[in-house]
Parts: structure tokens; sequence; C-alpha cells
């Protein structure tokens, strides 16, 4: 690959294999590399040469560094200019905030008639389901649950979702989403709910619900999230399209 | 997921498998504990959470029955609301509460862009969705281009529609912002709900096919019967078409 043989200094080789493990999905989008040590140790190579190596990568944007988590791939992402966009933007009182995301489950499941009818699958297909708390400077603003088929994204039970976002991840698998159908209403929470969300005595929350689009208008997502109304609002423009 | 959430997802799907639709009668809640094998209290659970979420309706001594799906207002659309009321199958009456020409004051400059003291039509009227209040809609109106504008009937006649037709100003494109609000003494009194109750706070502001500030609004919409909607996609598809 691009001038690279075994006269090459051992670093730009192991840039080579790892690039290449990249571009063929073996290291897949979202997923952690081999750690540091376990690449030295599988080469008989140094630490630092290591470092070295992926250093180049995590300056091309193909990998991602995160503290004391290890090193994930970054696929595929598409700029998007949010200002371009219509629909519900979610805003958070009082302005800028530190975002967080903490995932409170995921697993893989039977889609059911429910989420089959929701997601256009049959019953027995399978979904992921991820269920995650948003943070704003470490204060939970919103719970999110999330519904995915397994079929459009078979390595997301791998993918580290505290670090990248949902997004990010249709971004990964070519299913970028184009259009959303999305509501918001007002409803009442349970206690363990409010609990997590912080309520105090308030027992309303803002119920953001939404389906996710891809360009053959098969449904990538399904998205319900409930929303702390004194922490967050919704912003929408609205245009005659006809 | 916990037994209720998972009673709460089978008695969803029981409604899908069983094709059931509104005002159709769910199983007893004897029956239904029986085939899933739960206990009497989780399954209570299960049909209050779905009673909260607007999907079933319990009636006392009568069981448990499909909802009737919540209006959905399509912001998108640009429509007043009562296009958008009738579009959605509901049947919509409106009281006046007031209806004045006006000059502009602060608020007024601020929101409307308009200068100090030029006419200001405000508009408040109560909105009564098949037979139950929902709503209260504050409206101000640039009246410089609208002479007259005071004189409709708007209890009858619809504020967009006079806009178009008398004086061929459409509201093109706004911005909106959705919140929560709790009913004050004087909105709770309008809406026939105790004071505090939660409510939906819609403000925006609309222009006019030129870009010029239309209307300035504010609506307080009672949250048990509405779900605002809109599509995600790319601004510029609506734009210049």
């Amino acid at each position: 690959m691009s001038g690279i043989d075994e006269s090459s200094p051992i670093f730009m080789q192991l840039r080579g294999v790892v690039r290449e493990r990249i571009s063929t999905g073996e290291y897949a989008p979202g997923v952690a590399i081999p750690s540091e040590n376990t690449l030295a140790k599988t080469y008989g190579i140094n630490r630092l040469t290591v470092r070295a190596a992926l250093d180049g990568l995590v300056e091309e944007g193909l990998l991602k560094r995160v503290q004391g988590k290890g090193v994930f791939v970054v696929g595929k992402r598409i700029e998007r200019d949010l200002d371009h966009l219509t629909g519900f933007r979610k805003a958070i009182e009082g302005g800028m905030s530190k975002p967080g995301v903490k995932i409170l489950d995921r697993q893989r499941r039977r889609a059911g008639s429910a989420y089959a009818k929701r997601l256009g699958i049959d019953p027995e297909d399978e979904i992921f389901y991820i269920k995650r708390l948003d943070l704003a400077d470490g204060e939970p603003i919103s719970m999110e649950e999330v519904y995915v088929p397994c079929e459009l994204f078979p390595n997301l039970m791998d993918v580290d979702l505290e670090i990248f976002p949902m997004q990010d991840v249709y971004d990964f698998y070519e299913s970028s989403p184009v259009r959303a159908w999305q509501t918001l209403e007002i409803v009442p929470v349970e206690t363990r709910l409010a609990r997590m969300l912080k309520l105090g005595d308030e027992r309303d929350a803002l119920l953001f619900t939404c389906y996710t689009y891809r360009e053959d208008g098969r449904v990538i997502e399904f998205m319900r999230s409930y929303n702390r109304s004194d922490a967050c609002f919704f912003t929408v423009k609205v245009s005659d399209g006809e | 997921m916990s037994s209720r959430d998972t009673i709460t997802e089978l008695i969803e799907c029981y409604i899908i498998d069983n094709d059931l639709r509104p005002g159709d009668r769910l199983p007893s809640e004897r029956d239904l504990c029986k085939q899933w094998g739960v206990n009497r209290m989780t399954l209570r659970n299960a049909i209050k959470r779905l009673s909260e979420l607007g999907v079933v309706e319990s009636k006392v001594g009568l069981g448990t029955f499909v909802a009737k799906p919540k209006i959905v207002r399509n912001l998108q659309d640009t429509l007043g609301s009562s296009e958008a009321i009738a579009a959605a199958g509901g049947e919509l009456e409106r009281i006046v509460v007031s209806s004045r020409l006006a000059e502009a004051d602060k608020h007024a400059v601020r929101q409307l862009h308009v200068m100090l003291a030029s006419p200001v039509f405000e508009l408040t009227r109560v909105c009564i969705v098949d037979g139950e209040r929902a709503a209260i809609e504050s409206v101000i109106v640039n009246a410089r281009d609208c002479p007259g504008i005071e004189g409709h009937d708007y209890a009858v006649e619809s504020l967009y529609g006079v806009l178009r037709e008398e004086y061929g100003l459409v509201a093109t494109r706004g911005t909106e912002r959705i919140d929560v609000c709790k009913l004050d003494e004087r909105e709770a009194d309008l809406l026939d709900y105790p004071a505090g109750t939660t409510a939906f706070f819609q403000e925006g502001l609309m222009l006019d096919q030129e870009g010029k500030p239309l209307e300035y609004f504010t609506t307080i919409a009672m949250p048990q019967r509405i779900v605002f909607g809109t599509e995600l996609r790319p601004f510029s598809e609506g734009e210049g078409r």
C-alpha cells in the first residue's frame, strides 16, 4: 500500500496494517481497536512505536483516542449544517453547557408487533434497544430509548455509544437519515423516571418521539425521549412548503 | 425490562395484532392476567401507563378501550389553527375573549418589530375542540397594512382567512418555540382546568410573503388532546417553491 514495504520503518508498516484493517472493516467504525499494549506485544515492538504509528491515523481522523477507554475507529462522517434543517431542535435553558451521555441499557431483542410496526419490519426480526441518559453539565436532561433494526447496523452492540452519537453510527453504516417525523407531547412520567431525571415534585415531561428515514424510505430508527421541561425547550422553523 | 414495561408492550402488541380500533374494548383484566400469567397489580400499572400516554382509556365499570388518537398539529404546514384542526378531523369552535385595535407598546415593538404607537390588532380567543376547551390563542398583528381588520367576527372567521382574502397577506414562514407552562388563575379560568395544570406554551413570529413580520402569537394548549408534529428535512426543499 502506497509505497510501504519491508524496508519501511516499522511504525509506517504498522500504520499501513491498521489502515488496511479499517478499510476492510475488520476494525469496525465506532469500535475500539486492540490496545497499544496488545499491538506492541503481538508484533514485538515498542509501545512508543505503536503510538507513533497510530498518531498519524488519529491526525488523519481515522482513529479517535479516548482517555482511559482506548483508540476507536471513526467511520465516514457527513457534514451537516443544522441551520438548514427544519424540524424541532432541542435547546437547553440558559444556553451553553457540556453535554454527556450515559448508557443505561442496551440489548438485542425480538422486535415484536409494537416495534415491528414502527420500524416497518417483521415481528420476528431482531432490533437493538438502547436506553440512555442525556446530561448537560452532569445534570440529567432527558432519558432516551432508541430502537433500530439489527440488520442495518450489525456491529452496534460493540460500538461505544458514550463516545459516538447515533448520528455518527448511521453515517458509518451509510444509512444517513434524510427525513424524520417528530412529535412533541406532554405526558406524566412514572416515579422511577421522575427520580432518574431529578424532576422533584414535577410529574410531567416533554415526550419527544421521532421516526427517522433514510433515502430509500426505510425507517432506520424509532426514538422516544422524555425531557425535563424546566431544563430544555424546543424550537422549530416553519415554512410554507406548498 | 421490568415486568410492567413488558406488559405495557404486550398490550400494545395485542392492539396491533388484533387490529383494534379507537373505541374498541380490550379483554377484561382478569382474562389478560390469565393469558399472560401476570398479577393484577402489574397489569393495572401497565394500563395506567398506557392511559397516561393516551393509548388506552379506562372507563370505570366498563373496562379499557383503545383511545382516540390525539390531534396532531403539524407545525410545518403554516395553516391557521382552524384549518389545521379541521385537517386533523377535529371540530373547532371559538370564543373571542378580546379583539381590539391598539397602539404598539414596548412588548409589541420587541416581538413584532414595529414602531412604538403604530397600529396593531390584538386578538385573544379560546379554542374548543370537539366540545372541550383546548387552547387560548393570543395574537398581535401588524395592522398598518390591514385597515378594518378589527371589524370581523373572529368567533366564526379565521384570522389567516381574513388576512389572505382581504389584504393578500399570507404567513409563509417563521420560528416557533415550544415549552411547558403552568396555567395561571386567568388561563385556568378560561380553560376550565385547575390553576397550576401543566400545558404547552407556544410562541412564535410569522413572516409574510415579503419576509415582513406579520403576527406574533402565543398559544397555551392543553396537552391531553394535542401533539405537535413536524417533519425534519433540508430547509431548502421547502423554500422558493
